[in-house]
């Protein structure tokens, strides 16, 4: 909304500066960051005081005595500091910022109402149902390809939207054509359940969400320029370079969460924030059609989905045995004796040397 | 204008005998009332309604289904009897309705409903649920009641709220206790006999059937012990129900030929006379369906319940242990033979059930006290105060009001599934929760039987955890079985049972507890490698020097196991187990720089174990203990606070579960 204001200040004469996606980029960050440390205690207090808080739960021989009572619902924090800043920095008139806004809300939404029947039934096993959380995440992908391959609704070029680029080769893609539909509802949940595996121990989804989303910025910001996007052989996107801005907005809301998550964390993500950030990373990493990029920039969710997975379902399921010593794999470790920030703090290194490979990827072709 | 009440409640005799005693003192009640009964043709109803002289209307119904094609015969049939008790409904209008639950009663209290609903009836509705577990149709019409009598006082919780009524189970009349003297003289008892009076209810019941034919022999050694065994005979025409008194033919055929014929049993396909056999008994065996253990409890009758598992909402089970509670009754559980395989039906066993008469018997001071017990659960008027509540509902009097006899706080044990038990067995262990009582016990180990030998791994799983948390020691066997059985995490959870069981079992046992450690020790699986071990440790003191010996050898080689937990159990283990400074110094000594701190946690222990055992010398024992890596990248996260809130919650005494 500032946007549109300034816009129309520089009619008469105001700064211009406000045009650039960089300079509101910048503000963006800033000012999520800003409001999320500010709205953070009030809020963690009133959710404590509303009964809004974590329940003990036993995995195995790991006991979250020491974490019980804590609030969640954090994601709300994150929600606010984020969209709030992107209202007032983002082009409100763009398309593809409508879409984040959209994903943001649908998730954040559903993630609340899972957790307030968690908290309603004092159970956390009685949420929303497994197989009606997975439903809700196919049928927003699915409507995030018809958005991506439907040309009445596309704001993408023509067969732009339907490209999977793959990462390490150059100008080497795949277009999926309808097939689209499939992998970005395949691509939605995935994120969407791989966050929320990953958000186990403080600030442990925190920080790679952040990175990716810096990643996501990086390559939002190639896509929608002429110039780079020619020089560095990718796809030109018009308008997707606003993409940044909300990422940025995203980003510092994030890194104010981070000041009160971590380790030990006042306030958790609850299902509302990883599925909140879950929806939003997916949802920018299919609109700036760099979907595998972000699987690498996010490898440390590609693991915890996958050990999970391989525990679950061929382990206990098909096996009868456990495979791995405990999944996700953060358990594993916790299980070994690791302490839990020694275990955060090292997957935020390999999260770092993943998004290093993914921006590297610009060039490295 | 006499009152017109309409009856329902059927598809078994439990259901109508109830519905039939309310007619009975609604009648006396309202002398020119018009009384009819609406259920099935071919089911208990049909006879027992005409016979009590009560005209029946017929209408289809059926059991529910599982969920399948079973659907369509059901609904069809339901919709069909819906449609004929709108039809009986709107023909003789009834002024109450009495329903006594059962699938039978679906098709009147489902058309009312929708007459209500329609505004084309105000016919209200009383029910009656006979158990201490609300059954399935009741639960539905407790819904659509206006008023719900229950004859437990626990079954309240699980009506809707203020519709709920406690009247008691009514029983016949004809049921006021008899005189013992006449009664024995008509059967040719001598007085000073102890006499044992079993019957299964009307149809007869396998379970006792055969827990009598095969305890009998055992029994009858005793000279002045007489047995009445009521056999039942199946109801109606059809060849598939139980045929009580052909089983009993058999089994004596094959058991106890010399039984047939011996004096002091005796036996009965139909026992007419009921009266005269409780009369003439000191003790009843039965089985726990609502009317007979109330009949029992009017007669005043000491008794041994034998409830019939894997009922819906485990009802009988529910009767049972409301009496036992109360001190009017000893409850045994049918359980599955786990020598049988798998897919056995529960059942007693015959020398079970001869120790558990004999025993009973032994006191005649505690048997005095169980019928006392027994009688005060029956004091409450229960047909006069459904009369009262049938007046109620038909504006003729106030709303009764009744107390309950029994304090109706639950057994802990009832109604848990697997999950359930193991949650509640590690509270006890960890002094969260109380420790069972006898009977809750007792009911908690009928059951482990049945998960050891259930056809779900997980199930398997659960109940060798169980059996090792409950300390139950007959199955150790089937564990040792299990330890060595085929699905891995099985086997793990069999040897986390013998682990907890170590401590319980005789030197008889240990042979081949220490093979199956033996196997355990070498399994491909981590976890079960772990836990072997684990049992080892807990093994240690009962054993002798040879199977110290072979198995120290055995766990040593654990030490270089990819597996963190198998080492470090094999550490505890070798701390406790080693008589010998060899092989143990060497296999420790691989472990100083282990990568996993919990390993190295585990060697500081051992160690200083084995010095103070005296099998390392102290010097050595330091020099190890100083070689050990110190660093670790873990520690204990709890933080002050925390552990103040903890504690101050530790402090304030926790509410009983």
């Amino acid at each position: 909304m500032l946007y549109l204001l300034m816009r129309a200040l520089e009619q008469v004469g105001g700064p211009a500066v406000f045009r650039y996606v960089t300079t509101r980029a910048a503000l963006a960050f800033i000012f999520g960051f800003v409001v999320v440390l500010a709205v953070g205690r009030p809020l963690i207090h009133l959710l404590y005081r509303r009964g809004i808080r974590s329940f003990e739960r036993t995995y195995g021989d790991i006991n979250t005595t020491a974490k019980t009572g804590t609030p969640i619902m954090g994601g709300l924090l994150m929600a606010l500091g984020g969209l709030g800043s992107a209202l007032l920095w983002c082009d409100l008139t763009n398309p593809f910022v409508w879409m984040l806004f959209a994903a943001a809300i649908y998730f954040a939404g559903f993630g609340m109402l899972d957790d307030w029947l968690k908290i309603r039934h004092r159970n956390p096993d009685r949420g929303i149902g497994r197989a009606l959380k997975l439903t809700s995440q196919l049928v927003f992908g699915l409507g995030v390809g018809l958005y991506l391959a439907w040309p009445a609704i596309s704001p993408f070029p023509a067969a732009v939207g339907t490209q999977l680029q793959i990462p390490f080769l150059k100008g080497a893609f795949i277009d999926l054509g309808f097939g689209i539909l499939i992998w970005s509802a395949f691509f939605i949940a995935y994120h969407v359940n791989a966050v929320n595996l990953t958000d186990g121990l403080d600030g442990l989804a925190t920080v790679p969400a952040i990175l990716v989303l810096t990643v996501i910025a990086v390559f939002a910001y190639i896509a929608g320029n002429v110039q780079l996007s020619g020089h560095y052989l990718y796809a030109f996107i018009p308008r997707a370079s606003e993409i940044t801005v909300f990422c940025a907005a995203v980003i510092g809301a994030g890194l104010g969460f981070l000041w009160y998550v971590c380790h030990p964390a006042s306030i958790f993500l609850g299902d509302t924030g990883s599925l909140f950030i879950g929806g939003v990373l997916g949802t920018a990493a299919l609109l700036i059609r760099q979907e595998l990029v972000c699987v690498v920039a996010g490898l440390i969710f590609l693991i915890e989905l996958t050990s999970t997975f391989v525990q679950e379902q061929i382990g206990f399921r098909l096996l009868k045995r456990r495979l791995l010593p405990r999944a996700p794999l953060h358990h594993a470790f916790q299980h070994r004796g690791m302490a839990e920030s020694k275990i955060v703090v090292r997957f935020w290194i390999v999260s770092l040397i993943c998004t290093a490979m993914a921006l590297m990827t610009i060039k490295f072709r | 204008m006499p009152r017109r009440f309409l009856l329902t409640g059927g598809g078994t005799g439990g259901h109508v005998t109830p519905a039939l005693a309310a007619a009975g003192a609604l009648r006396e009640r309202y002398p020119d009332a018009e009384f009819r009964y609406v259920g099935l043709k071919d089911k208990a109803e049909g006879v027992m309604a005409p016979r009590a002289g009560y005209p029946l209307s017929a209408v289809t119904s059926r059991g529910w289904p599982p969920l399948g094609p079973q659907l369509i015969p059901f609904a069809w049939d339901l919709g069909r009897g819906v449609l004929m008790a709108v039809a009986v409904l709107l023909r003789h209008r009834p002024s109450l309705i009495i329903a006594t639950g059962g699938y039978a009663s679906a098709p009147v209290v489902l058309a009312n409903a929708a007459l209500r609903a329609l505004r084309l009836s105000r016919t209200p509705l009383l029910v009656h649920e006979q158990n201490a577990h609300l059954g399935r149709m009741n639960r539905l019409a407790a819904g659509l009641a206006d008023l719900v009598a229950v004859s437990f006082a626990e079954t309240l919780a699980q009506v809707p709220d203020g519709r709920g009524l406690y009247v008691g189970y009514p029983v016949r009349r004809s049921c006021a206790p008899g005189d013992r003297r006449a009664a024995r003289e008509a059967l040719g008892i001598p007085s000073r006999a102890r006499v044992v009076f079993a019957f299964g209810g009307s149809q007869g019941a396998r379970t006792i059937n055969r827990a009598v034919v095969d305890a009998a022999r055992e029994l009858l050694a005793d000279p002045d012990l007489w047995i009445l065994h009521g056999c039942g005979r199946p109801f109606g025409p059809h060849g598939r129900s139980y045929d009580g008194v052909a089983d009993v033919r058999d089994r004596l055929r094959t058991h106890a030929p010399e039984l047939a014929e011996h004096p002091r049993y005796l036996r009965y396909d139909f026992i007419d006379d009921m009266a005269a056999c409780y009369a003439a008994s000191d003790l009843v065996v039965c089985r726990a369906g609502a009317g007979s253990l109330m009949e029992v409890c009017a007669q005043q009758r000491a008794a041994l319940v034998i409830p019939k598992a894997n009922l819906p909402g485990d009802h009988q089970v529910r009767n049972a242990r409301v009496i036992e509670r109360a001190g009017g009754c000893r409850v045994l559980y049918e359980r599955i033979d786990p020598t049988a395989g798998r897919g056995d039906e529960p059942m007693v066993a015959g020398p079970v059930f001869a120790a558990a008469v004999a025993d009973l018997l032994a006191e005649p001071a505690r048997l005095a006290t169980m019928a006392a017990a027994a009688a005060q659960l029956a004091t409450t008027d229960a047909r006069r105060l459904l009369a009262e509540c049938a007046a109620f509902l038909l504006g003729d009097g106030p709303r009764p009001r009744t107390a309950a006899p029994v304090d109706p706080t639950g057994d802990r044990v009832l109604g848990l599934d697997a999950a359930g038990m193991e949650r509640l067995l590690q509270q006890v262990r960890g002094g969260q929760a109380t420790a069972l009582e006898p009977g809750e016990l007792e009911l908690l180990l009928s059951k482990i039987d049945g998960l050891l030998t259930s056809g779900h791994w997980l199930q398997r799983a659960r109940g060798c955890r169980i059996a090792g948390l409950a300390a139950y020691a007959p199955a150790a066997g089937l564990l040792q079985q299990l330890a060595t059985g085929d699905v891995p995490l099985v086997r793990r959870d069999a040897f986390v049972g013998l682990r907890l069981l170590a401590p319980t079992l005789g030197a008889d046992d240990h042979a081949s507890l220490l093979s199956a450690i033996r196997h355990g020790l070498g399994d491909d699986y981590f976890e079960a490698r772990a836990e072997a071990a684990a049992a080892v440790s807990e093994l240690a003191p009962a054993l002798d020097l040879p199977a110290r010996r072979s198995l120290t050898d055995a766990v040593a080689r654990l030490v270089t196991d990819t597996s963190f937990e198998a080492r470090m159990a094999a550490c505890e283990a070798l701390g406790r187990i080693a008589d010998a400074p060899e092989p143990v110094a060497t296999a420790l000594a691989r472990l100083h720089f282990d990568p996993v701190w919990k390993v190295r946690g585990a060697l500081f222990d051992a160690y200083a174990r084995l010095a103070e055992r005296g099998v390392l010398p102290p010097h050595q024992a330091r020099r190890a203990l100083d070689g050990i890596l110190i660093t670790a990248n873990g520690y204990l996260t709890e933080y002050q606070i925390r552990r103040c809130r903890n504690e101050a919650m530790r402090r304030v005494p926790q509410q009983e579960v």
